[in-house]
């Protein structure tokens, strides 16, 4: 059996005789009496392969675009008219738009299968439930991160930082020297973090020095983070 | 033929074609080769369960003992397929219990295997040594008992990503104390605890025991336990890698794994304590891969541990690796082949680390034999991608999944198209490609032109027209699988190149523009090809044959239509023929 439709292979480029070639997808746009091919075509895809004018009621918009390629050479496509893609962008707005109001997750968008999702998920869980643990009232407010605002001296750009990825004032400080190394002098595998000082704003608004307490009640009470050059450096 | 060498003689010239094309190529030259051919084959792959029955294969290969077959579409990892489309292995096991008692291995991918099914593989195949179940469902830990009680000389049990209902940790115990077997064991998928003392005693009189990819329930206290046991291990899974930070806890640690010489994989890391990874500093250098995709790591953390990984191939991270952390993988990883980066974050909407196209290009430029990429990001530059296809023009498998759809290049807003191109262009072997971001039909005419190598290509949110999976059908001469969501694709591209779709192993559309007329014509016209429409909203005749269809699933068999469809997909062939004509009759008169 055999499906013509695979019509021009592209070494059939002898594109006189009202044959436009379009990489491969040959169409005629010659009357649809003289081709063999269309009379063994059944209804259906003559309609819509061959858009031509005996089938004019046929026509739907979806045509249309096929009419453009018969009508332009394959080289106009380089320059795509700016409308099609601001268009594009125009739609990604309303979906995003959707999204913020309805919350309408699209369906194996991104792409994460149900094991890595089920992580995420156990994750997310995992650290609200730390919280919660950490922070008698946090249960109430399930949703409240545990960001905190971090600067450093002379640093002018203030970062923001999850408290509850981190176990100890070890990996805190460590994470510290990174997140700031670009902006010090020092090489930041040389370094401890002992020529800093974290100080820290407790939830009474008193600054206080990190070390001080066990860690499980520093991240009960800090609310921002601020990180000194000592001065005996 | 005048001379042909003696059968045995042939027979054992083919024991060193390797390959399966190269089996069939040789299966293809004459009558004799052919029927020496299949009698000798031991190995033979599926790539799709419905595109043969089993009995044509056991007709056709009467001695095989190790199969490997693939059943759901690969879009069901993404939950695209329904519930309940199929996929099962169980006919096929039952029809191999009887053809081959001397069957050793089963490797099965997106498949339905039930507790019946893994007790009948359990007790017909008297020498099986190898079960593989890849993102499997349908079964419980009863089923894995039955495996464990019955198979005497099982060497691996790999359930990697499998859903298993896990109804007790006790299947471990089942493996009787005289099996000394095993090579590889995973079980990282089960949720629940297993018995710990089960597993030390397995552990400990397995000798030959390389893989062992533990599940989160088992803690970090007990690992050392495990690796005391089995030093021998070259790839390890942890279970949850924390714990209170205890000096002894750390000790014993360490010290286990400096007894394990021969570590070359490491995965697993549920819960990480970053306190306890300096504890495995001693292994670092020997390892080729790395999975911390399920590690929860800040930056920092992971750049301390991957620089001391010199000799890594694959790296597998959350992208709180972040741009910084990819640069020292650039800088310290020479070797690497293989990256990675999985997003932490996927449906926040602002991102919550600093991971963006430079983190990749920096690799591109650092790591030379690097030709395999999944990257997960939120924005990505022509630029970028230009800078990587140049730096890397050997990349086979490229799948970029920018995590809002349609977004155009962050720098121009212009869709990526140039981008995509440079990277078909300039990747002459590049075999395996996943595009996302804004996209017009350009790009798909880049890749009919230049993607010749190309067999697998997913497209999601794409595209303006059907010229632009014209350009892919047409082109793509080497496509084996095409899956497709979310494009204006429809009838005229999929119909004009309809005899193209006999040469693939399948075609997956989804919320595209493929009207039922279409499928069904398709269906009708093309007899070795199974076109199966897959509508939850009810039978598709009962809509305008112009009304596009939910999805649809096309791959080419040699089994005719499958028995065992759910209510929600249609056969595109014989079905609704009559109720057609007796339409056009309807509207004749």
């Amino acid at each position: 059996m055999e499906l013509e439709l695979g019509l021009g292979l592209p070494n059939q480029s002898s594109s006189s005789s009202g044959h436009v070639m379009v990489k491969g997808l040959q169409l005629d746009l010659n009357s649809s009496s003289s081709t063999t091919y269309q009379n063994n075509l059944p209804r259906f895809l003559y309609r819509d392969v061959c858009s031509d004018h005996d089938h004019q009621e046929e026509v739907e918009s979806k045509d249309l675009s096929l009419l453009l390629w018969s009508g332009q050479p394959n080289q106009e496509d380089d320059d795509p008219p700016p409308h099609k893609w601001t268009n594009l962008l125009h739609l990604n707005d309303d979906v995003q738009m959707n999204d913020d109001e309805e919350d309408t997750e699209i369906v194996g968008w991104p792409p994460i299968n149900s094991v890595r999702k089920e992580l995420l998920h156990r994750n997310q869980q995992q650290r609200r439930q730390r919280v919660i643990n950490i922070i008698p009232g946090a249960r109430n407010n399930i949703n409240k991160s545990m960001y905190v605002k971090v600067k450093m001296e002379g640093v002018p750009i203030g970062r923001k930082i999850d408290l509850s990825l981190y176990h100890s004032y070890l990996s805190l400080t460590h994470a510290f020297i990174h997140m700031f190394s670009k902006y010090t002098a020092y090489k930041e595998e040389n370094r401890d973090g002992g020529e800093y000082r974290i100080l820290y704003q407790d939830k009474d608004g008193d600054w206080m020095l990190a070390g001080d307490v066990p860690w499980e009640r520093f991240v009960e009470s800090v609310r921002r983070v601020e990180i000194i050059l000592r001065k005996d450096n | 033929m005048a001379y042909s060498f003696p059968e045995e003689v042939l027979e054992h010239v083919f024991s060193f074609l390797k390959t399966d094309k190269d089996r069939n190529a040789v299966s293809l030259v004459c009558r004799s080769w052919y029927e020496i051919e299949r009698w000798c084959r031991r190995r033979v792959f599926i790539g799709n369960c419905y595109s043969v029955s089993p009995e044509i294969v056991i007709r056709r290969f009467p001695e095989v003992r190790a199969l490997e077959m693939k059943g759901k579409p690969h879009f069901a990892d993404f939950n695209l397929v329904p519930e309940g489309w199929g996929g099962y292995v169980y006919p096929w096991i039952v029809a191999m219990s009887v053809a081959y008692p001397f069957l050793e291995e089963i490797k099965l991918k997106r498949m339905v295997v039930t507790d019946d099914t893994l007790e009948l593989i359990s007790k017909s195949f008297k020498n099986f040594k190898v079960l593989v179940l890849s993102s499997c469902e349908g079964f419980t830990t009863d089923g894995l008992a039955s495996i464990a009680a019955n198979c005497r000389n099982l060497r691996d049990l790999d359930l990697r990503e499998s859903e298993v209902e896990d109804l007790s940790g006790h299947w471990l115990s089942h493996f009787p104390d005289n099996c000394t077997s095993l090579v590889s064991l995973n079980m990282s998928c089960l949720g629940s605890e297993v018995s710990f003392s089960a597993l030390e005693r397995l552990v400990a009189r397995s000798p030959n025991l390389k893989t062992l990819r533990l599940n989160r329930a088992v803690p970090l206290e007990k690992l050392s336990n495990l690796l005391l046991r089995a030093p021998q291990l070259v790839e390890l899974g942890t279970g949850a890698y924390s714990a209170e930070v205890r000096s002894d806890t750390f000790s014993n640690l360490t010290e286990a794994f400096s007894a394990c010489k021969h570590l070359k994989g490491l995965s697993g890391f549920w819960d990480v304590v970053p306190a306890y990874l300096p504890a495995m500093s001693s292994v670092c250098s020997g390892l080729t891969w790395l999975n911390l995709s399920y590690a929860t790591i800040q930056s920092s953390d992971l750049i301390k541990l991957v620089t001391q990984c010199r000799n890594l191939q694959r790296l597998w991270v959350l992208d709180y690796i972040e741009d910084s952390g990819l640069e020292a993988v650039a800088a310290s990883c020479k070797d690497l082949q293989e990256l990675r980066v999985f997003p932490s974050d996927p449906f926040g909407a602002e991102p919550n680390v600093s991971l963006t196209e430079q983190g990749l290009v920096s690799v591109s430029e650092g790591c030379p034999k690097l030709h395999s990429v999944l990257y997960f990001c939120r924005q990505m530059s022509n630029a970028a991608l230009v800078t990587i296809a140049r730096n890397r023009p050997k990349m086979i498998r490229f799948r970029l999944c920018i995590i809002e759809p349609r977004v155009p290049d962050y720098l121009t807003l212009e869709p990526l198209d140039t981008g995509f191109g440079a990277i078909v262009e300039n990747c002459k072997e590049l075999r395996r490609l996943s595009m996302s971001g804004l996209l017009t039909d350009r790009v798909f005419e880049y890749i009919g032109t230049h993607a010749k190598k190309l067999e697998m290509l997913s497209i999601a949110f794409a595209g303006d027209s059907d010229l632009g999976l014209h350009h892919v059908l047409s082109g793509c001469e080497s496509l084996r699988k095409l899956e497709i969501r979310d494009c204006p694709f429809g009838d005229k591209a999929l119909l004009a190149n309809a005899a193209k779709l006999e040469t693939m192993r399948s075609l997956w559309m989804s919320s595209c523009s493929v009207s039922f007329g279409a499928c069904k014509l398709l269906g009708q016209k093309m007899p070795r090809l199974n076109v199966e429409v897959i509508d939850e909203r009810g039978p598709p005749n009962t809509r305008p044959e112009s009304c596009p269809v939910e999805r649809l699933y096309v791959y080419r068999t040699v089994g005719g239509r499958r028995d065992d469809m759910p209510g929600f997909v249609w056969n595109m062939d014989q079905d609704f023929s009559t109720f057609r004509d007796s339409q056009e009759q309807e509207n004749g008169n």
